[in-house]
């Protein structure tokens, strides 16, 4: 299993931490789009460093144009020598259209064609295919020699997705090179809906499982101490409690037969309840969604749990010290 | 005045080319946007230098979302120091809807609600202000902690904003921090259509001409001798002639009576008579658009004909030497 690392924003210290973390051993960096530009550390962590990949997850699809987002890709995967995956996902609508001032619409179709018109423009760039890409939702006809990147030695970056449900799970195995399994999944969710929702997806482009990575960063409780623990414990529950009130994610609830929990937390959440709702995620819902234990507990029960069908995680394993999450980074990393 | 150069798009070449022109004596660096993207080489910039200022000269802005610029202008001005301006332009409709695929309509009016808009953004992330922006093209009215950045040291960019016609410039008077006028143009469209109309948005806008800033690249003919100034001429002259077949630049051949070139131009250009058209382009006309003569000429001819109406020019003047450039360069911005 691979093992990434998250990459901060601010752009002054992203030099020295994208080192960090590759002679740490990290096999990935990847960026978040909260309250900066998400490529920019990238840029600089593809300055800093020589092989550790470069991923964002995730970026905004519906916020860009499929030219600018094919672009954006082109630069960074040559000047990082083909170490970029771009990571998208969908946000939600009123983010999208108040936020970004962008259309929404059918968000497992579209992201679809966005997916396949930056497939389509790359292979215009590199390939010398006509651009005529004419989409529901997105038309890119017109290119010429001035406006074609001429360093096409790297070629396109890998483009994976973040999907909770079944729909865009679907699409990403037909379109992506990978997907980014949300961190509020439980085993059986994903054996019952994600697992065969890509498959469904895979099938119908004719691909294979080789050929995609699926990325899945669980919840983790642990802490050097009985005090550590207990707060680690508690914020996870806080966290798990906050993704449980969105309505979207409701399925996941039902996987383990607590979906009524979702009315409970939704309306706490507009009450602003946020300390509670943790209160009603109990131990056994807990361990639904983490690995809980002492440090040395929590590889080991990683690879047990998710071994079989994830090919990278995420862990900043932020419990141990330097040379402690070194070993627990080679030890999920070695089959 | 000050002296813009250009970098290119080569991010691992960028760094040292940003710093030999910060040390040349440059006053800013500029990208383009054509094949690449424009902000990236601007950031490796921004680490590797102290001073100069960091210019798109141009973003296309209807390209992207306010939403997005004003978050990628808010970064690069933050971890430039304040040197960041966010250079943009409209580019044309064909290009908007089928390159980009993103809206086009009424350009100007379009241009100056985006500037409003990245202008609403900035103010609710620096001065705590509800968005509230309910425009005709875009809506803005959704922002909460999560989203807003927390480096406000350094506030937002500037804007400049790229325009030809009179209604673009008047927008660029009224809600942008200074224009770049195209270079396709003659002394005289700048004095009479340029700066009326910039005076206009100002006025709208309340705002003093000293608050804004002209950016006129102006076409320069020149060489290390007669021979190689002969050769700018000619590359110049083509040039001219390239940009006098657009039909939206005919105002610019009007304002020193050649408008009827423009027609000509345009028919050969779509024969590809890509040569022939810059014999139409006589010395006179030359003249109008250029300052021609010996490098050492060069600073002093800018600063004569321009230098009470423009603030920053940009100079490449890659046909002379290193020493002589730099000569213009300090001659221009001392």
């Amino acid at each position: 299993m691979k093992v990434d690392a998250g990459l901060g924003h601010q752009l002054e210290r992203v030099p020295a931490s994208a080192k960090e973390a590759e002679a740490t051993g990290f096999d990935g960096l990847h960026t978040a789009e909260t309250n900066h530009d998400p490529f920019f550390p990238l840029l600089l962590a593809a300055e800093h460093t020589s092989k550790i990949e470069l991923i964002t997850s995730i970026a905004v699809a519906f916020a860009r144009s499929p030219m600018l987002l094919a672009n954006i890709g082109h630069d960074l995967n040559a000047y990082s020598k083909g170490r970029l995956t771009i990571g998208l996902g969908s946000q939600i609508k009123p983010h999208i259209t108040k936020r970004f001032s962008m259309p929404w619409g059918a968000p497992a179709a579209k992201m679809r064609e966005l997916v396949l018109a930056m497939r389509a423009i790359w292979a215009n760039w590199y390939g010398g295919t006509k651009l005529e890409f004419v989409g529901k939702f997105y038309n890119h006809t017109l290119m010429t020699p001035a406006f074609t990147p001429e360093n096409k030695q790297y070629g396109a970056p890998r483009v994976i997705l973040a999907a909770v449900g079944p729909h865009m799970t679907e699409v990403a195995g037909e379109v992506a090179d990978g997907m980014i399994i949300h961190p509020f999944s439980t085993l059986s969710f994903i054996n019952e809906v994600t697992l065969p929702a890509i498959e469904r997806g895979l099938s119908k482009a004719g691909r294979r499982r080789e050929d995609f990575e699926i990325s899945y960063s669980n919840f983790v409780v642990s802490g050097r101490n009985e005090e550590e623990f207990n707060k680690a414990k508690q914020a996870n529950k806080e966290r798990i409690a906050f993704y449980g009130s969105t309505p979207a994610y409701r399925g996941v609830l039902e996987s383990i037969g607590v979906g009524d929990l979702q009315t409970e937390l939704n309306t706490m959440s507009k009450q602003g309840r946020w300390k509670e709702m943790g209160g009603l995620i109990t131990d056994d819902i807990l361990e639904a969604f983490a690995v809980v234990g002492e440090p040395h507990t929590i590889v080991p029960e990683m690879k047990r749990r998710y071994g079989a069908f994830v090919d990278r995680s995420s862990a900043s394993f932020e419990f141990v010290d330097r040379e402690q999450r070194k070993a627990m980074i080679a030890e999920l990393r070695s089959a | 005045m000050k002296v813009d150069g250009g970098v290119g798009w080569e991010l691992d070449k960028v760094g040292a080319e940003a710093k030999a022109l910060e040390e040349m004596g440059y006053s800013g660096l500029m990208t383009a946007e054509t094949s690449h993207d424009p902000f990236f080489p601007l950031l490796v910039a921004a680490m590797n230098t102290q001073r100069v200022e960091l210019m798109t000269g141009i973003a296309v802005a209807f390209a992207r979302t306010p939403m997005v610029l004003a978050n990628i202008g808010h970064d690069l001005n933050a971890v430039s120091k304040g040197r960041f301006v966010l250079g943009i332009g409209s580019q044309i409709r064909p290009h908007i809807t089928k390159r980009f695929s993103m809206p086009w309509s009424a350009p100007a009016a379009r241009m100056r609600e985006f500037i409003l808009a990245m202008r609403a953004i900035w103010a609710t992330w620096h001065e705590g202000k509800p968005l509230e922006f309910a425009g005709r093209f875009y809506t803005h009215t959704l922002m909460t902690p999560f989203f807003t950045p927390t480096n406000n040291e350094y506030g937002p960019p500037k804007v400049f904003l790229a325009a030809v016609g009179p209604l673009m410039t008047e927008v660029a008077g009224e809600v942008a921090d200074g224009v770049i006028v195209h270079a396709f143009t003659t002394e005289k469209y700048l004095r009479e259509t340029t700066l009326p109309a910039l005076e206009k948005g100002f006025e709208r806008a309340g705002k003093s001409r000293k608050d804004f800033e002209i950016s006129y690249p102006v076409f320069v003919v020149t060489g290390k001798d007669d021979k190689s100034i002969e050769a700018a001429k000619v590359a110049t002259k083509r040039q001219i002639a390239f940009y006098g077949s657009t039909p939206a630049y005919k105002p610019v051949l009007d304002s020193i009576g050649v408008g009827n070139l423009q027609s000509d131009l345009n028919s050969m250009s779509k024969q590809g008579r890509w040569e022939e058209m810059g014999h139409l382009i006589t010395d006179d006309i030359l003249k109008e658009f250029a300052v021609i003569g010996a490098p050492s000429t060069i600073a002093g001819q800018i600063k004569s004909r321009y230098g009470d109406v423009i603030d920053r020019t940009s100079a490449a003047y890659a046909s002379i030497d290193k020493e002589d450039r730099q000569k213009i360069i300090k001659e221009l911005t001392s």
